[in-house]
C-alpha cells in the first residue's frame, strides 16, 4: 500500500507507483501508478511516460486542484468514479498518440478536488486495460 | 669445507624449503577452505569484492510486498526525497534492474551519484537495465541533501528497508535484479561504474552460461585444487612432511 499526502493506492504486482506532495507551482499531491517502468521524469499527466507505454500497458495519473476549486461545477462528481470502456477515446488523450487512449474525470473526493487522467497503451484492446486500471483506481482512498 | 659435505648441506636446505613451501601451499588451502565456509569468495583477478550470484533473500523490502516473500528479489517501497512516497517493481517484470544503493556521505559514492545522471537506463552485456537508486531511509538521511544529489531522470527512492532487504553490507553497493524470474542474479560494489558494470556484465554473462551457482564454486574449487596437486606429489592429509618438527623434536 503506497500512502501519503492524504492518498493511498495499492498497487498490483510489477506496477510502479509514486505519490508527489504539494509542491510549487503543483497545488496539491500528484498520483502516477503504471503497469511499466513509470520514468523518474514523468510529467504530471504523463508526459514522458506515455512514449515508453507498451500495448498492454496502463497509466494513472490522479492530480489534486487547489481547495478552492473543490465548490466549482466541474468537480460536482464525488467520489472515485468508474472507469467504462466508453469512457476512453484517442481524442481524450492530452496529447494524441496514434494507437493510444485515453479519459479524463473530475471528481472530489474527502472534500478534494482531483483529476483522473488514465491512459491505455492500445485502443484496440480497450476493455481488459480498462478493467486492469479501474482495479488499480478503485483501490485509491483519500483521507 | 668438501665438495660432499657442500652437496650434502645444500640437499638439506632443498629438502627445508620443499617441506616449507608444502606447509604453506597446504596452509594456503585451508584457508581458502575455511573462507569459503563462511561465505567468502576470493578471487585473484577481481579488483574489488567479488560478484555473488543467485542470492536468495526472503525479507520483503517494506511490509506491503509481501506478496513477493521467497522471489529473491523485492519491489523497493520508500520516500521520494523532494517529498512523497514510491514504490518501485522490481521483481516479476519484464526487464532487469540495477539497484544502485547510495549515500550522501561518502566519498566514493560521489562518484555514482555523477556517473548515474542521465542514465535512467543502461546497456549491459547488449541489455538495457533500469536504473533505481536507493539510499537509506529519512531515519537515516537527509532528503533535501539526497534530492541535491539525485539524477532528475533517475528514480531515487530513501528507503531502509530496501538496504536490509537486500543486504547490502556497504555504500556503495549494487545489485543486479532479472526481473523475469525475479531473482538477483549480481552485486557487489566498485569504485567506478564501468568497474561495476564489467562485474555485474561477467555475472549476467555467468548466469547465462553456467548457472547462477559457478562464481560461488570458485574458492572452494580453488581449495580442491590444491589438494589435487598435493595428492599427485604423493601428499595426503595428515603427511608429516606437511607439518615442521617443533622444537622438541616431536612432530
Amino acid at each position: 500500500m503506497l500512502t501519503t499526502g492524504g492518498l493511498s493506492i495499492d498497487l498490483p504486482p510489477g506496477w510502479d507507483g509514486r505519490i508527489h506532495l504539494s509542491k510549487p507551482p503543483r497545488s496539491g499531491v500528484l498520483l502516477h501508478a503504471a503497469s511499466f517502468a513509470l520514468p523518474a521524469d514523468c510529467g504530471d499527466y504523463g508526459s514522458g511516460a506515455v512514449e515508453v507505454m507498451g500495448g498492454s500497458d496502463v497509466l494513472v495519473c490522479l492530480l489534486e486542484h487547489g481547495p478552492d476549486a473543490v465548490a466549482a461545477e466541474l468537480f460536482r462528481h464525488e467520489g472515485i468514479p468508474r472507469l467504462r470502456s466508453s469512457d476512453f477515446s484517442p481524442h481524450a488523450m492530452q496529447r494524441v498518440i496514434p494507437g493510444m487512449a485515453g479519459s479524463q474525470h473530475f471528481f472530489r473526493a474527502g472534500g478534494r478536488p482531483f483529476c483522473l487522467y488514465v491512459v491505455l497503451g492500445s485502443a484496440l484492446v480497450i476493455a481488459p486495460l480498462v478493467r486492469a486500471a479501474d482495479r488499480v483506481v478503485q483501490t485509491i482512498s483519500v483521507g | 669445507m668438501t665438495g660432499g659435505a657442500v652437496l650434502a648441506a645444500m640437499a638439506a636446505a632443498v629438502g627445508l624449503l620443499s617441506v616449507l613451501v608444502v606447509g604453506l601451499l597446504r596452509s594456503h588451502a585451508e584457508i581458502l577452505r575455511a573462507l569459503h565456509q563462511l561465505g567468502v569468495d576470493l578471487d585473484a583477478d577481481a579488483p574489488v569484492r567479488p560478484v555473488r550470484t543467485g542470492r536468495q533473500s526472503h525479507r520483503p523490502a517494506h511490509p506491503g510486498a509481501d506478496q513477493l516473500s521467497g522471489r529473491g528479489a523485492f519491489d523497493v517501497a520508500g520516500d521520494l526525497p523532494a517529498g512523497g512516497a514510491a514504490q518501485v517493481a522490481i521483481a516479476g517484470v519484464s526487464h532487469r534492474t540495477l539497484v544502485a544503493f547510495l549515500s550522501t556521505g561518502c566519498t566514493t559514492c560521489g562518484v555514482f551519484w555523477e556517473e548515474l545522471d542521465h542514465m535512467s537506463e543502461l546497456d549491459l552485456a547488449g541489455d538495457p537495465v533500469r536504473v533505481v537508486i536507493v539510499t537509506a531511509g529519512t531515519d537515516a538521511e537527509s532528503p533535501s541533501a539526497v534530492a541535491k544529489l539525485a539524477p532528475s531522470d533517475v528514480v531515487t527512492v530513501m528507503s531502509s528497508d530496501a538496504w536490509e532487504a537486500y543486504d547490502v553490507p556497504v555504500s556503495p553497493y549494487f545489485v543486479l535484479v532479472d526481473g523475469p524470474s525475479s531473482r538477483v542474479i549480481g552485486e557487489g560494489a566498485g569504485t567506478s561504474l564501468a568497474q561495476v558494470l564489467e562485474l555485474l556484465g561477467r555475472a549476467m554473462a555467468d548466469t547465462a552460461t553456467t548457472g547462477p551457482t559457478r562464481r560461488r564454486a570458485r574458492g572452494a574449487d580453488r581449495a580442491d585444487r590444491v589438494d589435487a596437486e598435493l595428492r599427485q606429489a604423493g601428499l595426503h592429509p595428515g603427511d608429516p612432511s606437511l607439518y615442521p618438527p617443533t622444537d622438541d623434536g616431536s612432530e
